[in-house]
């Protein structure tokens, strides 16, 4: 409670500081790109938002970065935010998959075109457009690539992100898509981490003294797989087969060593920059030129050896 | 749903009064009825996109007609890439652009089986295309376990933004394969299909950087050829 009080004092701070400096009136011929993403302490939304600011800057835009922390409350004083100060366009990656779009929608209402990234929407019409990962194709590549490390058979135990966010169930059904094809291979436990490393840990920890004979562990996402890779190495259980999600630089470090076993690369910069770049050219045209409001963006599987060739969520 | 609670909803009553006057606070549990209007919804009817029967409206109707249409012959369309990879692409292929793009390719092929391997529950034939010279020249994947989306990514007319969401799409290429499934491999007998002669329709998907040697095609239609 506490912790979410204290979401919802800062977010509000960032408009008032921003009123008062602005004299509470949005000015009239606003240069400005509103971009919102879900939380500073994950490199994968830092990186994310980093690609739209740089984006954002260099086509000539003032930008407000904002989180929201997957409070769709805080989305929703976030979205008032950038009503009053009268903002050009807004990027987001949004809160919460139902509660978003009424948001949003406030935002449209008021002429303010909204561009998503990562995270979609599932009702049409309130997004210019979406760039989103193909997280369930990546989970499924990932899969595939768990299933062979594995021989087709051995226990396995899934960790699964973040309840609330929908890539968590996407992946997970993707990687159940594939795993579950194959007899031989027996999920013996599955655990939600909160795409926590630190959560990871503990799970892992305690799951492995139950069940000794892991012989893989499939992650929702990187944090995680560094968190579980971690345990099972304190385990003494350094050779346990261990995947990711996300392609961040810790786990292509960890993978250059030898330690994580693979992840899954998701296109998250430049979906980032597509949504900066179609929000210019609808605010300089009036269309984004594209003939679909969704576009999936494929997500690469990452091996060991191909762990160097990719950095900051591209590809070098 | 959520809803604020007593101290939490005082402060940020105050603060939003303070601060933004205004700030309006909408209650996330409010649903509103979505209309025919403006903001239509990809779900109309509440029930979700229904894979299965979409899949059994297309099959026959305008998917086959399609690959019997437009599919190439396999060993022309390998010789092309061989010598001119972009040019086949140009000539051949449909480019999918998402964030890089990749190539699928609907194919049509009469070839000899020459071995069955399921040490893979992603079990596949290789075969030996005519004019027959003894050595395997393209892979198919009869499962149980089939992999990827290259039927449902093979045609223009199935698009990503008109199904909905991600696990909708996904769902749609796993019916598909499935339908695949039921319609093609399961009348056969793969236990005894070494040495026969196949006909088939089916696709492929070919990333940028992908070695023609890794090409594994997805069948469509898969028929073994009386001798």
């Amino acid at each position: 409670m506490f912790k979410k009080l204290i979401v919802i004092v800062l977010v509000l701070m960032v408009p008032a500081g921003f009123l008062f400096a602005n004299g509470g009136s949005g000015a009239e011929s606003s240069n400005l790109m509103v971009i919102i993403t879900p939380d500073k302490d994950n490199t994968f939304f830092t990186a994310e938002a980093d690609a739209a600011k740089a984006m954002a800057e260099s086509l000539g835009y003032e930008t407000l970065m904002v989180v929201h922390g997957d409070d769709p409350n805080a989305e929703s004083d976030i979205i008032d935010t950038a009503i009053s100060q009268k903002a050009v366009a807004i990027i987001i990656d949004i809160a919460n998959a139902d509660a978003s779009p009424n948001n949003l929608r406030r935002a449209t209402d008021a002429g303010i075109p909204v561009f998503c990234m990562d995270r979609e929407i599932n009702v049409a019409g309130i997004a210019k457009a979406q760039l989103i990962s193909d997280n369930f194709q990546g989970a499924q590549l990932g899969g595939e690539y768990f299933v062979e490390l594995m021989g087709e058979k051995g226990n396995w135990v899934e960790l699964v992100g973040k309840e609330s966010d929908t890539n968590a169930g996407v992946r997970s059904q993707g990687y159940h898509s594939i795993i579950d094809q194959y007899p031989d291979m027996k999920m013996v436990a599955r655990e939600t981490a909160n795409w926590s490393q630190t959560e990871a840990f503990a799970d892992v920890e305690s799951i492995l003294q139950a069940n000794p004979d892991v012989k893989g562990i499939i992650c929702g996402n990187d944090t995680m797989a560094l968190g579980a890779q971690a345990a099972a190495e304190a385990a003494g259980k350094g050779d346990i087969i261990v995947m990711g999600f996300d392609g961040n630089d810790n786990v292509l470090d960890s993978m250059l060593q030898g330690k994580i076993a693979g992840t899954v690369m998701q296109p998250n910069a430049l979906n980032a920059e597509m949504a900066v770049q179609l929000a210019d050219k609808f605010i300089k045209t009036g269309s984004t030129g594209m003939d679909q409001e969704k576009i999936l963006n494929g997500c690469f599987l990452i091996k060991p050896s191909d762990a160097d060739k990719w950095r900051g969520f591209k590809k070098l | 749903m959520r809803r604020y609670s007593g101290p939490l909803f005082i402060i940020t009553i105050i603060l939003c009064t303070l601060i933004i006057s205004a700030c309006t606070i909408v209650k996330i549990g409010e649903e509103e009825t979505e209309g025919d209007g403006e903001y239509s919804t990809w779900t109309k009817t509440g029930t979700g996109f229904q894979a299965r029967e979409y899949v059994e409206s297309i099959w026959e109707d305008k998917l086959i007609p399609i690959y019997e249409e437009q599919a190439v012959d396999y060993v022309t369309l390998m010789t092309a890439l061989e010598e001119n990879r972009q040019a086949g692409i140009d000539q051949y292929g449909l480019t999918r652009q998402t964030g890089e793009p990749f190539y699928i390719f609907k194919v049509r092929g009469t070839a000899r089986v020459m071995e069955f391997d399921d040490s893979s529950r992603n079990g596949v034939i290789r075969v030996d295309h005519e004019p027959v010279d003894g050595v395997a020249d393209a892979v198919l994947q009869v499962g149980p376990v089939l992999r990827g989306t290259a039927i449902r990514d093979s045609v223009e007319f199935i698009r990503f933004t008109d199904i909905g969401n991600q696990l909708q799409f996904a769902e749609l290429a796993k019916e598909l394969n499935n339908r695949m499934r039921v319609d093609s491999i399961d009348p056969i007998n793969l236990e005894n299909i070494e040495g026969k002669q196949i006909m088939f329709l089916g696709a492929f998907r070919l990333d940028k950087d992908q070695e023609l040697e890794e090409v594994v095609v997805t069948p469509l239609v898969l028929e073994i050829r009386p001798e």
